[in-house]
C-alpha cells in the first residue's frame, strides 16, 4: 500500500437551537456651547448729562469729532463698539450703556451602545476533514492520531459551519440590533454630552464674569474720554450760539481744560 | 432799550481718569446782582452739561455748578432765563 495513508472524517448534524449575539457600537457627537454674560454699567447717562451735553455725547458716538472712530449703528438705531472682548452697547432712546460678553466652545462625547440580537436556528449542517498517517506509523503519524486531528478539525469547522448558519438565517435580526446597538449609543452619547455640557458652561460662566469684570476699567475710560469731548464740544457750541469766545481749550494728558466769556 | 448784560465766564475742568468735573465756575459778572439771579444764570449754563446741577456759591469765583446732583428749578422764571443766554 501506498504512504502517507488518509483518514477522512465526515460529520452531519441536524440542529434545531436557540441563538443570540450580542451586538456593541459606540457614537460620538459634538456641539458647541456658547455663553453670553452682560452687565448694566452705572453709567445711566440721562441722569448724570444735560439734554445738550446727550446730544453731543451721541454725535461724538457718531465719529464727528477727530480723534474718535464712530460705533456702528444697528438698524435699531443702538450703538456698538467691540473693546477687545467686550461690546458696549449704548441705546439712544433710554441713555443706557450695556456691556455684553460672550464664549463658545466645541465639546464632543462618545458612547457605547449593546442590544441582543436572538432567534432559532434549524438546519443540517455537516464538515469533512482529512488527515495523513504511516501505516507503520512513521515519526508518530500512526492511523490513531491522523483519526483524533482530523476529527477535532471536522468538529472545528462544524462549530464554524453552524456559527454561519446562525448568521446567514438572522441577518434581519442581526441588522435589527445593529441599529438599536447605534441608537443607544447615540443616546448615551447624548447624556454624556449634556453632562459636558453643563460642565463646561459653568466654566464659560466663571470666564464671563472675569471678563467683563477685567474690561470695567477700560470701560469707563473709554465712556469717560467720550462724555469729557462730549462736556468740551457742549461749551464751544454754547459759546458759539451766544456769540462768545473761548479763551481756553487744552486737553492734557486726561485733563480737560475749557475757559470761555459769553 | 433793555441793558446789555455783562459778559459771562465760565472755567471746566474735567478729568478723564476718574470722570469727575473738578471745576465748574461760571461768573456772571454781576457784582450788585442778587443770589437768585446768579442761580439762575448757573443753572441755566450748567443744565446744558448736567441733568440736576448743584449750584453753589463760590464767593468772588460766582457760582460753583457741581455735576450731577438735584435743585429744586421751579421758582426760575423763563423770562430771566431768556435773558441770560440764548437757547442751543
Amino acid at each position: 500500500m501506498c504512504n502517507p495513508r488518509k483518514v477522512m472524517i465526515h460529520l452531519k448534524k441536524c440542529i434545531e437551537e436557540s441563538w443570540h449575539q450580542t451586538i456593541e457600537q459606540s457614537a460620538e457627537i459634538s456641539d458647541e456651547v456658547a455663553a453670553t454674560g452682560q452687565i448694566q454699567t452705572e453709567i445711566m447717562l440721562d441722569q448724570e448729562m444735560g439734554d445738550v451735553a446727550l446730544a453731543m455725547f451721541e454725535s461724538v458716538m457718531q465719529g464727528k469729532f477727530d480723534g474718535f472712530e464712530p460705533w456702528i449703528q444697528s438698524d435699531k438705531g443702538h450703538y456698538h463698539y467691540d473693546l477687545d472682548d467686550v461690546t458696549l452697547t449704548y441705546i439712544p432712546d433710554t441713555h443706557q450703556l450695556t456691556v455684553s460678553t460672550q464664549i463658545s466652545q466645541m465639546v464632543s462625547a462618545s458612547a457605547k451602545g449593546v442590544s441582543e440580537a436572538t432567534g432559532v436556528t434549524v438546519g443540517q449542517i455537516e464538515a469533512k476533514s482529512v488527515a495523513d498517517y504511516y501505516d507503520d506509523g512513521w515519526g508518530g503519524h500512526t492511523e490513531s492520531h491522523a483519526r483524533e486531528i482530523a476529527q477535532k478539525e471536522a468538529e472545528r469547522q462544524l462549530q464554524e459551519n453552524i456559527q454561519q448558519l446562525h448568521q446567514k438565517q438572522h441577518q434581519q435580526e442581526i441588522a435589527n440590533a445593529t441599529k438599536e446597538a447605534k441608537q443607544n449609543a447615540m443616546d448615551n452619547a447624548k447624556i454624556e454630552l449634556t453632562k459636558v455640557q453643563d460642565n463646561v458652561r459653568s466654566s464659560l460662566h466663571e470666564q464671563i464674569q472675569a471678563r467683563l469684570s477685567q474690561s470695567k476699567d477700560q470701560v469707563f475710560h473709554v465712556m469717560n474720554r467720550m462724555i469729557g469731548e462730549a462736556y468740551r464740544q457742549t461749551l464751544m457750541k454754547i459759546a458759539h450760539m451766544n456769540g462768545g469766545q473761548i479763551l481756553k481749550n487744552e486737553k492734557s494728558g486726561s485733563i480737560i481744560q475749557m475757559e470761555l466769556e459769553i | 432799550m433793555s441793558k446789555k448784560r455783562p459778559p459771562f465766564r465760565i472755567r471746566f475742568k474735567y478729568n478723564i481718569d476718574t470722570g469727575d468735573v473738578e471745576e465748574f465756575i461760571i461768573d456772571d459778572n454781576a457784582r450788585a446782582a442778587s443770589e437768585s439771579y446768579h442761580d439762575k444764570v448757573a443753572n441755566q449754563i450748567a443744565s446744558k452739561l448736567a441733568r440736576n446741577p448743584d449750584v453753589l456759591d463760590a464767593g468772588m469765583l460766582r457760582q460753583v455748578a457741581t455735576m450731577p446732583a438735584h435743585i429744586n428749578q421751579d421758582n426760575l422764571m423763563e423770562e430771566d432765563k431768556k435773558q441770560c443766554l440764548n437757547q442751543t
